[in-house]
């Protein structure tokens, strides 16, 4: 299988390198809707965000807004887009997963405009109530695993907090007056 | 048509209190101006579809598309800079998640997460929002054409935006790297020997004028090639550990 994104991070390719870590990589893109467009991609092969596990998420829209600082600040643009594709039919060349950051100046006369559709209530409607069933769940999967951690830290807090002011706080503050 | 006189003063008095504003104070002014704040607040009714501690996330009014989905953290930010780096990654960690329900239930053929930083990059709102757009095969959404750079211009600007970025990644990891350049010193004790303490101290000045001025890195790279191999090794040993050291900061 021919990945050109997993060609650049396994160094076969010449390519010009912005950002790199072990996880992660980020190029000057060739084929760019404005130059200084920079690709960034985890160095492992996923084809969609979906796929990409969460803590590589996390840390390459850290950098992804730091680049998009770095463009205003090298380039002097006065704005920036963050653009993920994520199959074919939104526009994806490579089947790598990877973010574009998009450096912007007035007058580039690049689009990334869409007309509004124009939709019937009940089709908003069902597709509101489809995508709340999926995100009540969302909200399920990630709170309790949060919410034991910070019982058993407060419990602890708790007792020494109390010990600590019937042995040391509480007396001093008695003595003073 | 007695109003008119009246506003004119107004809108004097206001922009001369504008200028007065501290930035502080001007957040708050925009925070108190912005719908999605308010849609955020429940005083704007909306169609939400996920909710967290930091986050919202709701349908678009003028969709794209059938599904189009906006998510917005619930603290007034204008721009993504201004967001600090550990809401970022779970702002998107969440669109991740999003885009998934979009494939899944909509079964769409594919989704755009995409974010507009700036008038000119076609922000609409004052509050920083992703968008998350259900794709289709032939929709013309987002459909920008692209152009060859030449290989001249992408050396020239990995070299400028790399040279930024490091600058900026380096200037917050610094405080916590400082212990780290010195324990590469000491690995490299036995190759140096007596020249150690001449040397050692040098070449730790050198490497920092050399993330923070840009310019300095030409005549840096040139030096190298005249420097002895042992200056050579202990550099490319200090930039790997600070690469790693930035990676471990944001795990």
């Amino acid at each position: 299988m021919n990945c050109d994104y997993c060609e650049i991070s396994r160094k076969k390719v010449k390519s010009e390198i912005v950002y790199e870590d072990d996880l992660i990589i980020g190029v000057v893109k060739d084929m760019a809707t404005f130059p200084g467009q920079i690709s960034l991609f985890p160095k492992e092969h996923y084809t969609i965000i979906e796929l990409v596990p969460n803590p590589v998420v996390d840390r390459i829209f850290q950098i992804a807004n730091k680049i998009s600082i770095a463009l205003f600040e090298s380039l002097g643009v006065q704005g920036t887009n963050i653009i993920v594709q994520n199959g074919t039919a939104a526009g994806q060349k490579v089947p790598h997963f990877s973010v574009d950051v998009v450096p912007r100046k007035d007058g580039d006369n690049l689009n990334f405009q869409w007309k509004t559709k124009q939709l019937m209530d009940d089709e908003m409607d069902t597709a509101y109530l489809m995508l709340k069933e999926e995100g009540d769940r969302l909200f399920i999967d990630k709170e309790p695993k949060k919410e034991e951690i910070k019982i058993q830290d407060a419990k602890t807090e708790m007792i020494l907090e109390k010990e600590g002011k019937d042995n040391y706080l509480l007396k001093q503050l008695n003595r003073r007056p | 048509m007695p109003e008119q006189p009246v506003t004119d003063e107004q809108r004097k008095a206001f922009e001369e209190k504008l200028k007065k504003m501290s930035p502080a104070e001007l957040k708050e002014f925009q925070k108190q101006q912005c719908i999605f704040c308010q849609i955020i607040n429940g005083k704007v009714p909306s169609k939400k579809i996920y909710e967290d501690d930091k986050c919202v996330a709701l349908m678009d009014i003028n969709p794209a598309a059938i599904g189009h989905v906006l998510l917005l953290p619930k603290e007034h930010y204008s721009i993504m800079p201004q967001i600090p780096d550990s809401e970022i990654g779970r702002l998107f960690v969440v669109a991740k998640h999003l885009s998934q329900s979009l494939l899944r239930k909509l079964k769409s053929e594919g989704t755009n997460i995409f974010v507009a930083n700036g008038l000119v990059a076609g922000q609409k709102a004052q509050h920083f929002m992703l968008h998350i757009i259900p794709r289709k095969e032939g929709d013309e959404i987002l459909n920008v054409p692209e152009h060859l750079v030449e290989l001249d211009t992408r050396i020239k600007l990995a070299e400028v935006i790399g040279n930024r970025l490091n600058g900026l990644l380096n200037n917050k990891v610094k405080k916590e790297e400082k212990p780290v350049v010195k324990k590469v010193v000491t690995d490299v004790k036995p190759i140096l020997e007596k020249k150690l303490p001449e040397i050692a101290i040098p070449v730790i000045k050198e490497e920092k004028k050399d993330k923070i001025t840009p310019a300095t890195k030409k005549n840096k790279t040139k030096k190298k090639f005249l420097v002895e191999d042992t200056e050579e090794e202990i550099e490319t040993k200090k930039e790997d550990v600070g690469l790693d050291d930035i990676a471990n900061l944001f795990r």
